[in-house]
């Protein structure tokens, strides 16, 4: 669960809607199966199951279409601090959208654009059209075969060496990145423990392992030493024989909570349980720390303490794509048998020569102040909109520094209010409810860049604050107003 | 029983209230009152016991135990250890400096080397008019689209893709994802949960065999291409029904080429069993499509089958269009399900802009020059399958099909416990070659597979090889293969 506190009453009314949903989902279906006769329904042909079983689809249809439009907004501009929302209308209740030729202008806080380079500078761009000119745009080839270019060498060497470990390999997809990776380092009679709210492809990579994994409660140190402590005592489930190792699996910053890993306790840890420690730094690469080096950097943990970095290029380097950063032997062993190098194309090469210049914009190596501006710039607006978040009344989770910053909503009629609204004032927002979050907590998450002015901040900060009190979330206002206990 | 309401704020008359009540019943409905009182009393009982917690191995261990099994434990190492000349498995040392249709250049290595590598088989790669139209793109959207489909991350060049796969493949729509590899490993679990059940042929490549893994159904393989085992298969699992309504989902997987041995698939006898015995069909047709059928259309069109017979038809962009990612077609519910269901859709950054610009470049080309370019990858690739056969040493075939671009030279006769001897050699062959300035790949497995390849040197011709390049890789080789695999 993340570190909120919903009232009671905030409880009861966000299970009342859901409630409320599911009955209506369920009346309507009842309806459309006995009383519509309707060509545009899909008909399961004889003799087979239904393609989409019950829940699956009866969410999607009746639950999420509702509300579809708070999703999926294309845009037509780059992803900077404003976008161009192509303004979209559907006179059938979200199942089909038509775009009205208009568009949107809107301020950006939706994106994954933490330094910036959505917007690059023109040394950089001039690099991008080098590298299409001599490489083209695919590889057409696995790293492990011929893909491998000398711009993937150096991103590899340059990466390797701003995160402060001996080597690194990267990754087409930052996805692919981890999911291709954990069978590398686990198999059978392994333990994997994970924090409860990692990503996707952390759960996809760890459960195609084949190893045992097991959960320990989000950032809660206390219970990690429990369940460490618990499975190397007790030992694998039926045999009892020790563990062949144990994988602790953490992120820099979670996506969803915009909250940093207690990465200085997680490295005792390890090092007192004799565990591996792998960082998923895909939101804290470039995001935090001094000059950007990411979690390590920001808690002030030596690099060579954690067994495997991980991080993506999409988020603050404006690439796609991911790394994965350790010794010499373990990055020898994951390019022979990741299935990404032997199997997948390997990363476009623009796009690696776009990481690797971002990197060294980042760092200063292009003989520029861009990257410490950059830098300085990310930090100023995490502050400053997370305290004016706060000073506004909104139920705020990140920790400070946190380029993520996440306000509680709750409810899931709440959610597409906001997001709406904002819309009409020109303010692009994320949402974000169940199943992608738990069942009480639907929030909406601000991602601020290095592109955004203070002069943008401040007029975010008047609309959300408009459609706060429109939406009535401002629920730590309300926790004082009624005289409760604030943070 | 009478509502007393007006007494309820009345603590007294309350108490007054229950007690006429209860005197009510125990007068007139005495065993039911004793009843009650017993179910009462005993929920009462039940809530007052402790909780129970099954004693466990580390609960009956004492603190001193518990840290002397702490003080114990020994990890492995997080990777084994590596000897240095681990000859057929070394990572691969090539490095590239410049990429072209038919020539690559590597970094070490002055002249240019003939590619017989890669899978560009339409040589779109470096395309001229497509790198512009992409250096455009980068101009107006920069590189990365900094998100997810579901968050500002669709960009207008993202919809115009998937229209133009829907209407080159002739669905009503696409859905693109990211990274070829993760195309099928997504969409397979997407469909399939536990309780359903997946055919799929023992050859098909390892980006399936993770997706069915991950789905946590019923996986059951079929002897490659055997459709009388495929066959078999479905009619076993078809008469367990015993004629009860079918409740889970069933589904053939296969792919269109399989590049691992360069054969095709015989899909109009799998549509034909499918239709037979009431499965779906989902195929994986990566390498077939840019290349089969007609118009390019891919393996479907090949057949000439039409596309509604397949319930998704995935395939990467990454071969013969020359760029990255990869899509998935099928009916409008089988799409519009993976917007949301299809994991690496939803929980990874959507593809470059500046790449589904290309993409669609790579289909127009396609479009255009259909007929020209279908030709000379197939006159290509049987001149050089033609040449290879007929000058192979006796201990090794040519793994082929006519018409195919991709093509294997493996041992005949394969024994597993040769497996370094014999991956020592097909290394050796590609570092002679390379020597020669032709490069050829030799492709690596996982040992996960459920049926790992053989060695072997995979040959790749492309569209825009001339006849004479042709002939000198079939030269080079053969003298190669002859040299490092003597007839005994």
């Amino acid at each position: 669960m993340t570190n909120c506190n919903p009232s009671l009453f905030t409880i009861l009314t966000t299970y009342l809607n859901f409630l409320a949903l599911l009955i209506f989902g369920h009346v309507r279906d009842f309806w459309r199966t006995y009383f519509v006769a309707d060509s545009s329904s899909v008909v399961t042909p004889k003799g087979y199951a239904p393609l989409l079983k019950s829940f699956d689809d009866f969410y999607q249809r009746r639950m999420y279409t509702r509300i579809k439009d708070c999703w999926e907004r294309p845009i037509c501009s780059r992803p900077a601090a404003w976008i161009d929302i192509m303004e979209r209308v559907s006179t059938d209740f979200n199942k089909t959208f038509t775009f009205t030729k208009k568009t949107i202008h809107a301020l950006n806080l939706g994106s994954y654009n933490y330094l910036g380079f959505a917007l690059n500078p023109d040394h950089v761009t001039k690099e991008i059209f080098n590298s299409l000119d001599q490489y083209g745009i695919g590889t057409c080839s696995p790293a492990g075969e011929f893909g491998y270019t000398a711009v993937h060498r150096d991103l590899e060497k340059e990466v390797a060496q701003f995160v402060g470990k001996e080597d690194s390999v990267v990754f087409s997809m930052g996805y692919a990145t981890n999911s291709t990776t954990f069978p590398c380092l686990a198999g059978k009679g392994s333990l994997i423990i994970s924090d409860r709210l990692n990503h996707t492809s952390i759960v996809r990579g760890a459960r195609a392992t084949g190893a045992k994994i097991e959960v320990f409660k989000h950032n809660n140190m206390k219970h990690l030493e429990h369940v460490i402590r618990q499975a190397i005592v007790k030992g694998q489930p039926k045999t009892r024989r020790p563990w062949k190792k144990i994988i602790i699996v953490v992120e820099g910053i979670y996506s969803m909570e915009g909250e940093m890993v207690d990465l200085k306790t997680c490295v005792e840890l390890k090092k007192k349980y004799k565990c591996y420690l792998y960082v998923d730094e895909a939101h804290s690469i470039g995001a935090i720390g001094k000059s950007g080096k990411g979690i390590c950097e920001h808690t002030g943990v030596d690099p060579a303490d954690v067994d495997i970095l991980m991080g993506t290029f999409t988020k603050s380097f404006g690439s796609v794509g991911g790394y994965v950063a350790s010794s010499k032997a373990v990055i020898n062993h994951i390019r022979r048998t990741s299935f990404s190098p032997l199997y997948g194309s390997s990363m476009p090469v623009a796009c690696a020569c776009q990481a690797l210049n971002a990197l060294r914009v980042i760092t200063g190596e292009d003989g520029t102040n861009i990257g410490k501006e950059r830098l300085q710039a990310l930090a100023r607006n995490s502050e400053y909109f997370l305290n004016g978040l706060r000073k506004l009344g909104f139920e705020v989770i990140a920790d400070v520094g946190s380029p993520v910053i996440v306000v509680m909503l709750y409810n899931p009629g709440k959610m597409p209010g906001f997001s709406r609204e904002c819309l009409k004032r020109g303010v692009a927002v994320v949402v974000v409810g169940a199943p992608a979050t738990d069942i009480l907590e639907g929030r909406v998450r601000f991602c601020l860049s290095a592109n955004h002015t203070i002069e943008d901040l401040e007029l975010a900060l008047e609309k959300l604050s408009e459609v706060g009190d429109l939406t009535n979330t401002k629920y730590m206002k309300q926790k004082m107003l009624q005289g409760q206990d604030t943070h | 029983m009478t509502a007393g309401s007006q007494s309820f704020f009345n603590i007294s008359s309350v108490l007054e209230h229950l007690w006429v009540l209860v005197s009510y019943e125990v007068e007139n409905f005495a065993p039911r009152v004793i009843v009650y009182s017993l179910v009462l009393s005993f929920i009462v009982y039940l809530f007052a016991q402790r909780s129970y917690k099954p004693a466990s191995r580390a609960d009956k261990i004492d603190k001193e135990t518990e840290e002397e099994l702490i003080n114990d434990f020994t990890p492995e190492p997080l990777v084994p250890e590596y000897s240095d000349d681990d000859g057929d498995d070394k990572t691969n040392d090539i490095v590239l400096s410049s990429f072209g249709a038919t020539h690559i250049k590597i970094v070490g290595k002055e002249d240019e080397v003939l590619n017989f590598a890669t899978h560009n088989f339409l040589g779109v790669n470096g395309n001229k008019e497509i790198v512009e139209a992409s250096k455009k793109t980068v101009e107006k959207y920069g590189v990365g689209s900094c998100g997810p489909r579901g968050f500002y991350g669709t960009v207008d060049v993202h919809l115009d893709l998937e229209k133009k796969i829907a209407q080159f493949m002739g669905t009503n729509d696409s859905i693109v994802y990211s990274f070829g590899w993760c195309t099928i490993s997504s969409v397979i679990p997407a469909f399939s949960k536990q309780h359903d059940l997946l055919v799929c042929d023992e050859n098909c490549n390892f980006a399936i065999q993770s997706g069915a893994q991950l789905s946590r159904s019923k996986v059951v393989y079929f002897k490659h291409n055997d459709m009388a085992h495929l066959e078999q298969i479905l009619k076993d699992t078809v008469s367990k029904d015993k004629g009860r309504p079918v409740v889970n989902r069933r589904f053939i997987i296969c792919q269109g080429v399989y590049e691992n041995h360069g054969d095709i698939a015989p899909l109009d006898k799998i549509v034909a069993l499918k239709n037979k015995y009431c499965f779906r069909v989902m195929i994986d047709d990566s390498f077939g499509i840019g290349v089969l059928g007609k118009t390019g259309r891919g393996t479907t069109e090949h057949f000439d089958l039409p596309i509604s017979e397949f319930d998704c038809v995935c395939a990467t962009l990454e071969n013969a269009f020359g760029t990255v990612g990869g899509f998935c077609v099928g009916n409008n519910q089988v799409v519009e399900h993976q917007r949301l269901g299809g994991s690496a859709y939803v929980f990874s950054a959507s593809l470059p802009p500046y790449v589904s610009t290309a993409s669609i470049g790579a289909f127009e080309y396609l479009e255009r020059n259909s007929s020209k370019l279908l030709l000379n990858l197939r006159n290509n690739a049987n001149h050089l399958i033609k040449l290879l056969e007929k000058a192979l040493p006796k201990s090794l075939i040519l793994e082929h099909t006519n018409g195919l671009p991709i093509m294997h030279v493996r041992v005949k006769k394969y024994n597993p416990n040769d497996h370094h001897e014999v991956s020592e050699k097909f290394a050796r062959v590609g570092k002679m070659a390379l020597d020669k300035n032709l490069a050829v790949a030799r492709p690596q497995y996982t040992e996960r597979e459920y049926q790992k390849p053989s060695p072997s040197i995979k040959i790749m011709v492309s569209a825009e090889h001339s006849k004479q390049e042709v002939e000198k890789c079939a030269k080079i080789l053969d003298d190669i293969f002859n040299q490092v695999f003597e007839d005994k």
